[in-house]
């Protein structure tokens, strides 16, 4: 026996609707728009057109689509890593040709904590580049772009959406992109993958999910991962309460390519969950890192935040017999511990120690002592 | 007359009330079985109709309305998923915490959404595109970027994947 599955998940799901609170939420925002048009539009002009100056003037001054320059198409100071990355880079990994496109991998770098790949997908036919050279093919275009080419031979130039790394599954986190390269035809893609917690030999296999029409499997490459001495982890400092929360830091990794901090905050019973949001915003969007006097603040570049334990996200029908969710802290007895992963462009020079905080009372200073590789550490 | 006569006559905001009416129910359980998540799934459609709204006066009319909302849906689908967040911490409403109707049949437990919601996106997002939205594999080919025979291979080999979950229940070809 069989049944239309658009009938079996309606059924299913019949009480996911689109219901007047959805409705109204979008009208307001509708709403918004409508008034701020004209604002908005200036005000992005003006954004858009800082963004492609700087982003212009690091194309010109690195006269590169490598790996890290590749990233300051996002925002230019995302391209910001020390020069020991550099030995951290695998170049000219894999090629193959397929009937109308070349694909090689360029460039991929593994830092412990992401591995980083960039790969160009080249139309032989081409006579000119797909763009001006930098021009970013996939995000905020009147139309899409259509590769023609890559498509015939059923290649996936833009983004990947898994990949293999040493026999693991793994899947991309963050930013990802696809440029117009400088050679005729070329898009260039960069992407990221998680591999924290993966514990890799020094020399690994990674596939990626490129793969053409008649291609018996996907492209498989092989690299090590460079010169690991310029990662490690710092001795996490005592835990500092802070008014009615203590922060705890639990992990710091520098790379040369950010750094990287896991901190928890334990927030005291009694303590409603708005404000519980509220200080974890706090540490999430504004808290910077910096040298032990505040200056020289390491700029953002990625974040994240969301409770971990004794809070949870539940539905709540309300008397008009509609629903909506609400955080509710599962034990009042206990703690709600909140957890914020903020990512930072690294520094020139490392200080003594980080204040990594986001006023003038809300902070923790952090020893810059090594503790081991986090090689060594799993 | 074509579709975009029909469609400006209708002022913008007109045109969102009924593209919610008509669309809103079916989006946003096509978010949910992309995101597993009730509360991304809300975030998607909005973010969908919102994006519907403001790109009135661009839509030409080259495909149905209806292919165009589930291109923009699908896209803000992608877009959460992408964020980083998403995928580091589970704050979501999963299947099992919505409630099921009491008079839901046999074959409408959870086993088919589940298996289908953890196919992996290659494999869901064409499954979702053809079997739930109801679009053509060259609609899909069209929509995802990729030839009409990868969207074809990616249906074959989902419902492969499917089979050994749903020994009792199939896909009509």
């Amino acid at each position: 026996m069989s049944r239309p599955f658009r009938h079996i998940a309606d059924e299913r799901l019949a009480d996911l609707r689109m219901d007047e609170r959805l409705k109204q939420a979008v009208r307001a925002r509708a709403a918004v728009g409508r008034r701020r048009l004209v604002r908005r539009r200036t005000l992005r002009l003006a954004v858009v057109m800082l963004l492609l100056l700087m982003t212009a003037t690091a194309f010109a001054l690195t006269r590169g689509f490598g790996l890290f320059e590749l990233m300051g198409t996002v925002m230019p100071h995302f391209s910001q890593v020390r020069p020991e990355a550099e030995e951290l880079v695998r170049r000219d990994l894999s090629s193959f040709s397929f009937p109308h496109v070349d694909v090689a991998v360029r460039e991929a770098a593994y830092d412990g904590r992401y591995l980083r790949v960039a790969y160009s997908v080249i139309d032989r036919a081409a006579t000119a580049p797909l763009e001006e050279p930098g021009t970013d093919l996939t995000s905020d275009r009147e139309e899409i772009f259509r590769f023609v080419a890559a498509q015939q031979d059923d290649i996936r130039w833009t983004t990947l959406d898994w990949a293999e790394v040493g026999g693991e599954h793994v899947n991309p986190l963050g930013m990802s992109f696809s440029v117009a390269g400088p050679n005729n035809g070329e898009a260039i893609t960069w992407v990221q993958f998680d591999v924290r917690g993966l514990s890799l030999p020094d020399t690994f296999t990674v596939r990626l999910p490129l793969r053409g029409a008649d291609t018996p499997h996907e492209l498989d490459f092989t690299m090590d991962k460079g010169d690991m001495r310029h990662v490690y982890r710092l001795v996490p400092p005592p835990d500092k309460r802070i008014g009615n929360y203590i922060i705890s830091i639990q992990e710091v990794i520098i790379s040369p390519i950010r750094t990287y901090i896991t901190a928890h905050l334990i927030v005291d019973p009694g303590v409603p969950p708005q404000k519980i949001w509220e200080i974890a915003d706090r540490w999430m969007s504004s808290a910077t890192l910096a040298d032990e006097d505040g200056g020289n603040p390491q700029r953002w570049t990625d974040t994240g935040a969301g409770a971990v334990d004794n809070m949870d996200w539940v539905r709540i029908s309300l008397p008009d017999g509609s629903f909506d969710f609400e955080d509710r802290i599962v034990d009042p007895e206990k703690p709600v511990t909140m957890k914020v992963i903020p990512e930072y462009a690294p520094p020139d020079v490392y200080p003594e120690a980080f204040r990594f905080g986001h006023s003038e009372q809300d902070f923790i200073l952090i020893p810059f002592v090594k503790l081991r590789s986090p090689e060594r550490d799993r | 007359m074509t579709r975009c006569d029909e469609f400006e006559r209708e002022s913008p905001d007109l045109r969102l009330e009924r593209m919610m009416t008509q669309y809103g129910d079916g989006l946003l359980r096509l978010c949910f079985m992309m995101l597993s998540d009730r509360a991304l799934a809300e975030d998607a459609v909005q973010e969908a109709f919102l994006r519907a709204y403001q790109a009135l006066d661009h839509f030409r009319g080259d495909s149905s309305e209806y292919t165009w909302l589930t291109s923009i849906a699908l896209n803000c689908c992608r877009s959460l998923r992408r964020k980083a967040w998403f995928r580091r911490v589970d704050l979501g409403v999963p299947l099992e915490n919505i409630p099921a109707p009491g008079n839901v049949s046999d074959l409408a437990d959870d086993t088919v959404l589940t298996a289908v919601m953890h196919l992996a996106p290659r494999y869901r997002e064409p499954m979702l595109l053809h079997y739930y939205q109801g679009m053509l594999v060259k609609e899909i080919a069209a929509l995802l970027q990729v030839p009409e025979s990868t969207v074809s291979a990616r249906l074959r080999r989902a419902r492969i994947k499917l089979k050994e979950d749903l020994k009792e229940w199939y896909f009509d070809e």
